[in-house]
C-alpha cells in the first residue's frame, strides 16, 4: 500500500470516524483505525462494536492531491495516536507506504515515522448492504426527529430495550417514539420518498447522538439501510452503521392521552426562564421536585429546598381554561422538552394532578405528530 | 493435540447437533483446565459462524472469520474472564448491553464465561434471565472446574457436558514424548492437561523450587515439627510472588497427600513424587487414614481463604498450625 495525500484534508476523515472508536472495547483491535487503499481511493473504517463509521477519499477530490500507488490495507492502533502523528507533520502533504510485516512508514518533508500496525483481515467485518434496499430521508428534518426524541431515551441498562428510539419507518412516514417510563417524546412526520417501505427498528440512543454530529446540514439527503442486524446511514463520503437493539419494544400510543380537563397556552421562553430558575432550588433540595398551580387565572410553579429556601413564579400565559389543578413533576423533564420545540408558543394540557400531561406545539393539530409526555409525582 | 482426538466423544455429540442444527441455547462444559472445553467452546462458535461450512456443516477453521474466532478478535464472539480475581459487576454490565444489541457482522453471537465460578453471586444472578429466556441467535458457554460449586440455579438452566479427564499415564506418556523428564511428567500430569503449561511448568526454575518447598514443608508438618511455621517465615513466604503461584503450590501438597493414600491403601497406581517413594512409604506407614484426611481437610480450607483473598502467609500458617497441633 502507497498513497500520498493532503495533510488536513485526510486528517478531516480521520477525525471523522475517529467518532466511533472508543478506548474501551471489547476486542483490542477496534481501539484502531483501518486503512484500505484501492483505486479509487481510501476508505477509513472506525468502531466501537456499537457504531461504525467508514470515509470515503476518492481521487477525483482534488483538493485531497490524493496519488495512489500501491493498493493494500493496514490497521493502526491506537487510532488516536495516528491522528495526533498526522496533525503534527510538517508539510501541507505526506506520503503513507507500508513494509513488510505490516509496517507503515509515513513521511513528510524532513520527518519519518515507521509505525507497527495489524493485519487488516483481523478487523471485523461490516455487514454487505444491499444499495437497493435504500431509501432516501431528508437529513434537517431526520436530524430535528432524532433531536426531538432522544432526550427521553434511558440510561439505565435495567431495560436496555428503553435505551434506544423506536422508528417505525413506511406508509410515507417517519414515526420515531422514545421513552424512560417517566417521560415519553413521539414525533410523526410525513415523507414520501418512503411510500413503499416498512421497517420497525429501535435505535441505540447513543449512536443517533454520533449521527447527529456527523451529519452535515447542508447535505440535502442521506440513504438508509436496514438489514437483520445493522442500519446504515449513507451520505456521499460516510458511512455510519449502527447496531440495533433487540426485544419489544413497549406499545406507546394508548399511552397518550385522549382528554383534558386543564389546558394552557403559553410563550416557551416565559415557561423556560420559570423552570430553569425554579430547579435551581429543586436541584439543591433531595428531591428535585416542582409544583405548578393553575387557579383562578394565576399560573403559578413553586420550588423548594429544605435546606435553602423557596421560589415563587407566576408566568404570564396567553390562554387558560378548565379546572384548576396541582400538580409535581421533575422540572429538568420539563425543560428538556421545552428545548424541542421550534415555534414560539406550546399548549400544555393537563388531567388530574396523578395523570400524566403532554406538552405540544400550540395550535397543534393532533396530539400524536408531536408530543412530549410527563409524569407527575405523587407528593404528599 | 486437537479436539478429535483430545475428546473424541464430545467432538461426536457435537458433530451431529450440528449437522442437525440441534444446539442448545446455552451449556456448561465441566473439566479440569486443558481438558479442551475453550477450544470445543471455540470450534462451536466457528461452527455457527463460517461462511465456508463442509457437507456436515463443520467450520473450515482456515477463513479470516474462523481464524479471527480463534485468536479471540471475532467481535459477536465475547470472551467474559475475571479481572483480577473475579469478574466484576461493570463486566457484566457490558454483557448485558451486548445482549441488547444484534451482532455486528451477523445475528449470530456466542458468550463465553471462562470460568463461571469468578463470577460474583449477583452476577451470575444477573445472568439468569438471559439463561431461563435465551435472546435468539445467542448461544452461552460456561466453564467451569467443578459443577459443584456452582449454584444450583444456574446448573438446573444449562446443560452440562462432562470433559473427561484423560488417563494420568497417557498424559505422563505423552509429556516425555513432548520431551518433559520423567519425574516431572509424573507430577506436572496431577497439575495440568495442558501441553503448552506442561511445559512451561517443566522449563521454570521456580517450578522445581515449589516442589522441593512443598516437600520440605509436608515433611516438616508430618514430623508434627514446629520448624514448619519458621520455613513458612523463612522461605515459603518470599517465594510466591502472585496469588496462583500460591494456588499452585497448595496443589502440590495435595497430590503429595494422594500419594500417601496410594501408597497406604497398595494400589497399584503410579505416584507422582517417585524421587520420594521411599520416605513416602515411611510416613505412610506411621499416619492413619483420619489423619491423612485431616490434613487434606486443611489444604481444602486453605484454598478458600486463598480465593478469599486472605494473605498467602497467613493461609500457610494456618495449614502448619492445624496439622502440628493434631497430635
Amino acid at each position: 500500500m502507497k498513497f500520498s495525500v493532503n495533510r488536513l484534508v485526510f486528517l478531516d476523515k480521520l477525525r471523522t470516524v475517529q467518532l466511533a472508536i472508543s478506548s474501551k472495547t471489547t476486542i483490542p483491535i477496534l481501539t484502531g483505525v483501518k486503512i484500505e487503499v484501492s483505486q479509487e481511493g481510501i476508505k477509513l473504517t472506525g468502531s466501537n462494536a456499537d457504531i461504525s463509521i467508514e470515509a470515503f477519499l476518492e481521487t477525483t477530490d482534488d483538493a485531497a492531491q490524493l496519488v495512489i500507488e500501491e493498493t493494500g490495507s493496514l490497521v493502526l492502533q491506537p487510532a488516536r495516536f495516528f491522528a495526533d502523528i498526522v496533525n503534527k507533520l510538517p508539510d501541507e502533504t505526506f506520503s503513507f507506504a507500508t513494509q513488510d510485516s505490516f509496517q507503515a512508514i509515513i513521511k513528510s518533508a524532513t520527518s519519518s515515522f515507521k509505525i507497527h500496525g495489524i493485519d487488516a483481515d483481523n478487523y471485523p467485518y461490516l455487514p454487505d448492504m444491499d444499495e437497493h434496499l435504500a431509501f432516501k430521508l431528508p437529513v434537517q428534518l431526520l436530524k430535528q426527529v432524532i433531536q426531538q426524541t432522544v432526550h427521553s431515551v434511558s440510561p439505565h441498562e435495567t431495560r436496555p430495550i428503553l435505551t434506544g428510539v423506536k422508528f417505525d419507518i413506511g406508509g410515507g412516514k417517519l414515526k420515531a417514539v422514545s421513552t424512560d417510563s417517566h417521560r415519553l417524546s413521539q414525533r410523526q412526520v410525513s415523507v414520501a420518498e418512503i411510500d413503499h417501505v416498512e421497517y420497525s427498528v429501535v435505535i441505540p440512543g447513543t449512536s443517533l447522538n454520533e449521527l447527529v454530529k456527523i451529519l452535515d446540514d447542508e447535505l440535502e439527503e442521506v440513504s438508509v439501510i436496514v438489514v437483520e442486524n445493522q442500519i446504515l446511514f449513507m451520505t456521499e463520503d460516510t458511512y455510519l452503521y449502527s447496531r440495533l437493539l433487540e426485544g419489544n419494544y413497549p406499545k406507546t400510543d394508548q399511552l397518550i392521552p385522549t382528554e383534558t380537563n386543564t389546558q394552557i397556552t403559553l410563550n416557551i421562553a416565559a415557561l423556560r426562564g420559570a423552570v430553569e430558575r425554579a430547579s435551581l432550588l429543586s436541584h439543591a433540595g433531595k428531591n428535585n421536585i416542582v409544583t405548578l398551580n393553575v387557579a383562578e387565572g394565576i399560573l403559578r410553579l413553586t420550588g423548594q429546598s429544605s435546606e435553602v429556601g423557596s421560589v415563587v413564579e407566576d408566568i404570564p400565559y396567553i390562554s387558560m381554561t378548565g379546572d384548576p389543578i396541582e400538580i409535581s413533576f421533575n422540572p429538568d423533564y420539563l425543560k428538556q422538552a421545552l428545548q424541542t420545540f421550534v415555534g414560539n408558543d406550546v399548549t400544555i394540557e393537563f388531567i388530574s394532578s396523578l395523570r400524566p400531561f403532554i406538552v405540544l406545539p400550540a395550535a397543534a393539530a393532533n396530539r400524536v405528530d408531536f408530543v412530549q409526555l410527563i409524569t407527575p409525582i405523587r407528593t404528599r | 493435540m486437537n479436539i478429535q482426538s483430545k475428546q473424541p466423544n464430545i467432538f461426536r455429540l457435537f458433530s451431529t447437533l450440528i449437522k442437525n442444527k440441534r444446539l442448545q441455547h446455552a451449556y456448561l462444559f465441566e473439566g479440569a483446565p486443558g481438558s479442551g472445553r475453550l477450544e470445543v467452546a471455540k470450534w462451536l462458535a466457528q461452527a455457527k459462524l463460517c461462511p465456508n461450512k463442509d457437507e456436515n456443516a463443520l467450520p473450515c477453521e482456515q477463513c479470516s472469520i474462523c481464524k479471527r474466532v480463534e485468536a479471540e478478535m471475532h467481535p459477536d464472539v465475547w470472551h467474559l474472564k475475571p479481572d483480577g480475581l473475579s469478574i466484576k459487576v461493570e463486566q457484566v454490565r457490558t454483557i448485558r448491553q451486548e445482549f441488547a444489541r444484534t451482532g455486528m457482522e451477523t445475528s449470530e453471537k456466542l458468550l463465553i464465561i471462562d470460568p463461571i465460578e469468578a463470577m460474583t453471586i449477583s452476577g451470575a444472578n444477573s445472568l439468569l434471565k438471559f439463561l431461563e429466556e435465551p435472546v435468539p441467535g445467542v448461544t452461552i458457554i460456561l466453564l467451569t472446574e467443578n459443577e459443584k460449586q456452582l449454584l444450583p440455579t444456574i446448573v438446573s438452566r444449562v446443560q452440562t457436558i462432562h470433559f473427561q479427564k484423560q488417563p494420568d499415564d497417557a498424559l505422563v506418556q505423552h509429556y516425555i514424548q513432548q520431551g518433559i523428564a520423567s519425574e516431572k511428567a509424573h507430577i506436572i500430569a496431577k497439575l495440568t492437561q495442558d501441553t503448552a503449561a506442561a511445559k512451561q511448568y517443566a522449563a521454570s526454575d521456580e517450578w522445581q523450587q515449589w516442589v522441593a518447598c512443598a516437600w520440605r514443608f509436608i515433611t516438616l508438618m508430618l514430623d508434627k515439627n514446629s520448624h514448619a511455621l519458621l520455613y513458612i517465615q523463612t522461605d515459603l513466604k518470599n517465594i510466591f510472588t502472585d496469588r496462583s503461584h500460591a494456588q499452585l503450590f497448595l496443589r502440590m501438597l495435595l497430590i503429595i497427600y494422594e500419594d500417601l493414600l496410594t501408597i497406604k491403601y497398595h494400589q497399584q497406581k503410579m505416584i507422582a513424587f517417585i524421587p520420594y517413594e521411599q520416605q513416602l512409604k515411611h510416613y505412610a506407614k506411621h499416619l492413619t487414614a483420619l489423619e491423612i484426611s485431616q490434613h487434606i481437610a486443611s489444604i481444602f480450607e486453605a484454598e478458600k481463604m486463598l480465593q478469599a483473598n486472605v494473605a498467602i502467609q497467613s493461609t500457610l500458617e494456618k495449614i502448619a498450625i492445624k496439622n502440628i497441633k493434631t497430635c
